[in-house]
């Protein structure tokens, strides 16, 4: 107990010392430990959400419950010499998977999480004010999953992610009275569903695995405006809506395509590599139209492309209780022929992370891991109306989760 | 079991704690310009003159101080300025021939009964010219201040018809009977760097009267004469810059591109079909109106007869648009009084002048080996809007952001903005790599 007591030491202490922002989240905490492989092999309940098909080559039933922390701080140098940095915000996406044997070809299983998050607060008078001041989305899922052995190798499986979507952002428009800018916070939720497809293939040393999840499309996004320090006569005049007014999007998520491979080297050791190409390349636009108000739409317009990410792992059982594991991971951003935009300041990424599992009692065991990310320097000279410096970023991330099987 | 977890503990904890994302600042460099000692000459521009008024508000966002900030960053030295009293600072309101205090918007009920905005003035509190003791400053942009002026004793304290923004910042007591000049003071400090941006008040003045001066004279409201102004812009560049010297000189903007001139349009009278035939019903011979738009009734300058007034005449910021909307005002019942319009005569004779001005600064500026700031290009530019950090500004009255409520001076945003395109123009001659102002940081127009 004392080791474990140091292990939620260990893990905790930067939960408790940042608060944080999930974005392109880890959500299985021991895929996490290993750089987010697990495409080809399940490792407990998480595998309903990455790959449905691996669910029926778990030996046992599970039950996890994991929360993750995510605390990017991203520098910006303007080209008038100022720096900026954006404020760390608590973010701690919560994720509950479950995973039950029906008979001997079939699995049904649960997973409840947060498949995308974005959170970055900018401080309220910083230079992008009329860009964005705080920009924060998540997505919430729920997917009932079902997974089919087909033969001793050979497994499909598929979900139905019930989804909803937030987003509460701020900026500034460019008013003022002698108190400050007048801010327009926006407040939307959306609903869609989509699908999780997988296959999975097994054969002595070597795993495979092939999983789709569709893009999200909240058609019918819908919220309010909010107006923070209106001037009385803008409103009175009419520049400014009184109250609040009715705010409508349509947002895209990209769908995921993943690929994954495993090798077992021997009875303790374990390689895995995943690849995961995320669709951005027909979503161009974010734009939150402000009934009435056409010049108060938050609009993002850029030419994104297809991202990947590569991905590497490693697990070693150490003994019968314990398990380490240690992983590497390389993000492409999608905006490679674009602008980065303050609002979603991300750039191509090296992730480094580590963890390990203990077992507790013998149907309890606990499973952590932290991480690193690095999000490489980008220097903007064309962007949105003149807003041009360099971005950088880092991020600590960590999760812990509870694994119960039986 | 041999892992020594507290090492471990202690050394993520820290490498968590200790590590946020950096970049480092560029080396900013003056290149070939030297900024020890920089001074600046001018007018009201240059002065950080804003809502109808010089204000220690409005002299922080001064170009040249904005500028000596970013100079100090490569070689630059202290900068000072004349500081005014916190307050409502001096101006000058040329239809009352007084002085006024700054101006702000409030908000009220229109004739139409529609919530708009109005521009209303500040006392003038005398204390803000009192005389600030024999001393030198960085900063001798002048309000109202013309080109022959800055090297006349008759701008000086000895003279109580001089330009009373030098007399509080003069270095002389005035009891000698000889006066410093303002050259003379911008000379003490021996500058190695120079801002020369006169010549707009050689022409406003006039403007802003309605033309009540002469073209080619020295008074007040007159437009200074050709060669006075040549010489007087050869004497001050040649005065600045006897060793050699560089620096960076301004133009004046045009007419065209100033709202004061433009705010209200010259087809600002809204009829409608009834309001038109009634109207037509006891108009003299020649003018028609109809339902719309229509141009505005003037009053000739001399023999008392009235006229509409033509696309490319102004109408000076006096008359509001309520006068118009509900007064009877720009009808032929109550013709707007020649002297609060511009007509096409005198807007040529602004025009033709301030391009012969622009000219001779240039030319100037180019046998000097200045770098150049073309206000008046801004200006123009300004109409269609200027972008920086995920926004715009505009010359709109009001809500354009950049032009304060005086309609000619800009805000502080404006002035940042000025002070950008004055750095870039710097960087580009003199291969410096001075940063850019974060224009963001300075305020627009406030509203009530």
């Amino acid at each position: 107990m004392r080791m474990l007591s140091r292990i939620i030491i260990l893990v905790f202490f930067p939960v408790i010392s940042f608060a944080g922002i999930a974005d392109n989240p880890l959500l299985g905490i021991k895929s996490s430990a290993m750089g987010g492989t697990i495409t080809s092999i399940g490792f407990d309940g998480s595998s309903a959400f990455y790959n449905p098909a691996t669910m029926t080559f778990l030996k046992k039933n599970y039950i996890n419950l994991g929360i993750n922390y995510n605390s990017p701080k991203t520098i910006f140098l303007m080209n008038t010499g100022e720096k900026y940095y954006s404020s760390m915000s608590s973010n701690l996406p919560a994720s509950l998977y479950g995973v039950f044997k029906f008979n001997d070809k079939v699995d049904i299983g649960l997973a409840v999480n947060s498949p995308f998050q974005n959170n970055i607060t900018w401080d309220k008078d910083w230079a992008g004010k009329y860009i964005c001041i705080s920009n924060k989305s998540s997505v919430r899922n729920i997917q009932p999953t079902i997974s089919y052995r087909v033969n001793n190798k050979f497994s499909v499986g598929g979900g139905l992610m019930i989804t909803m979507y937030q987003h509460q952002l701020s900026r500034a428009l460019n008013y003022e009275n002698a108190s400050g800018d007048v801010i327009m916070n926006y407040d939307l939720k959306g609903n869609a569903l989509g699908l999780n497809l997988g296959v999975n293939y097994n054969d002595k040393k070597w795993h495979l695995g092939f999983a789709v999840r569709t893009g999200l499309n909240y058609k019918n996004a819908k919220g309010e405006a909010s107006l923070e320090n209106a001037p009385s006569s803008l409103v009175a005049s009419g520049v400014l809506p009184s109250g609040n007014t009715e705010v409508t999007s349509s947002i895209k998520l990209p769908s995921v395509v993943s690929l994954g491979a495993a090798y077992e080297l021997d009875e303790n050791w374990l390689a895995t590599m995943d690849v995961n190409i995320f669709n951005w390349a027909n979503i161009d636009s974010l734009q939150i139209k402000v009934a009435n108000y056409d010049q108060y739409n938050f609009d993002i317009k850029q030419d994104l492309t297809g991202s990947y990410a590569v991905r590497f792992g490693a697990q070693y059982k150490y003994s019968k209780k314990l398990i380490f594991r240690g992983g590497f991971a390389f993000d492409l951003a999608p905006v490679l022929n674009t602008f980065v935009h303050p609002a979603y300041p991300e750039y191509n990424k090296f992730t480094y992370t580590g963890g390990a599992s203990y077992q507790l009692k013998k149907a309890f065991s606990i499973d952590a891991f932290i991480g690193y990310s690095d999000i490489k320097e980008r220097r903007e000279t064309k962007n949105i109306n003149n807003f041009n410096g360099t971005y950088k970023a880092n991020a600590f991330i960590g999760g812990i989760g509870l694994n119960y099987e039986f | 079991m041999n892992f020594n977890w507290k090492i471990i503990a202690f050394l993520a904890i820290t490498s968590i704690v200790s590590c946020k994302p950096n970049l480092d600042e560029p080396r900013y460099s003056s290149g070939e310009a030297v900024f020890t000692r920089f001074v600046s000459i001018g007018d009201d521009f240059g002065s950080g003159f804003s809502d109808g008024a010089l204000t220690s508000r409005g002299q922080n966002s001064a170009v040249p101080f904005i500028l000596s900030a970013k100079f100090q960053l490569a070689d630059g030295g202290a900068f000072s300025q004349a500081t005014m009293q916190d307050g409502n600072g001096a101006g000058y309101d040329f239809i009352s021939n007084s002085l006024v205090g700054s101006s702000y918007l409030s908000s009220y009920i229109n004739c139409q009964n529609k919530s708009s905005l109005k521009i209303l003035k500040n006392t003038f509190d005398n204390r803000s010219l009192d005389w600030l003791g024999a001393k030198y400053y960085n900063n001798y942009c002048i309000p109202g201040l013309k080109s022959f002026q800055a090297y006349s004793q008759f701008t000086g304290k000895s003279y109580p018809a001089g330009n009373v923004f030098y007399h509080r910042m003069a270095s002389d007591t005035g009891a000698s009977g000889l006066s410093s000049t303002v050259l003379g003071d911008a000379q003490y400090l021996n500058p190695t760097f120079v801002m020369v941006w006169i010549g707009a008040s050689d022409v406003y003045n006039y403007a802003f009267s309605g033309g009540a001066g002469e073209v080619g004279g020295l008074n007040t409201f007159d437009i200074t004469p050709i060669d006075t102004f040549e010489t007087a812009i050869n004497y001050i560049f040649d005065g600045l810059t006897g060793a050699g010297q560089k620096g960076i000189a301004a133009n004046i903007p045009d007419l065209s591109a100033v709202p004061y001139f433009n705010a209200l349009p010259y087809n600002g009278l809204k009829l409608t079909s009834q309001q038109a035939s009634d109207l037509n019903a006891v108009s003299p011979p020649g003018i028609v109106f109809v339902e719309g738009n229509n141009a505005l009734v003037i009053s000739e300058p001399t023999g008392g007869g009235i006229r509409q007034i033509k696309r490319g005449e102004y109408i000076l910021n006096v008359i509001n648009a309520d006068s118009v909307n509900c007064g009877g005002w720009g009808s032929p019942q109550k013709p707007i009084p020649a002297n609060y319009v511009l007509d096409s005569l005198e807007v040529s004779r602004i025009s033709n002048r301030i391009a012969i001005f622009n000219s001779d600064i240039r030319n100037a500026a180019v046998s000097k080996g200045f770098a150049f700031f073309d206000f008046n290009r801004f200006m123009a530019n300004l109409k269609n809007g200027y972008s920086f950090s995920g926004t715009s500004a505009t010359s709109n009255m009001f809500y354009g952001g950049a032009v304060s409520l005086d309609g000619y001076h800009l805000t502080a945003r404006g002035y940042a903005m000025v002070a950008n395109e004055c750095i870039k123009s710097i960087n580009a001659k003199y291969n410096s790599n001075l940063p850019l102002v974060n224009t963001v940081d300075y305020s627009g127009v406030l509203f009530p």
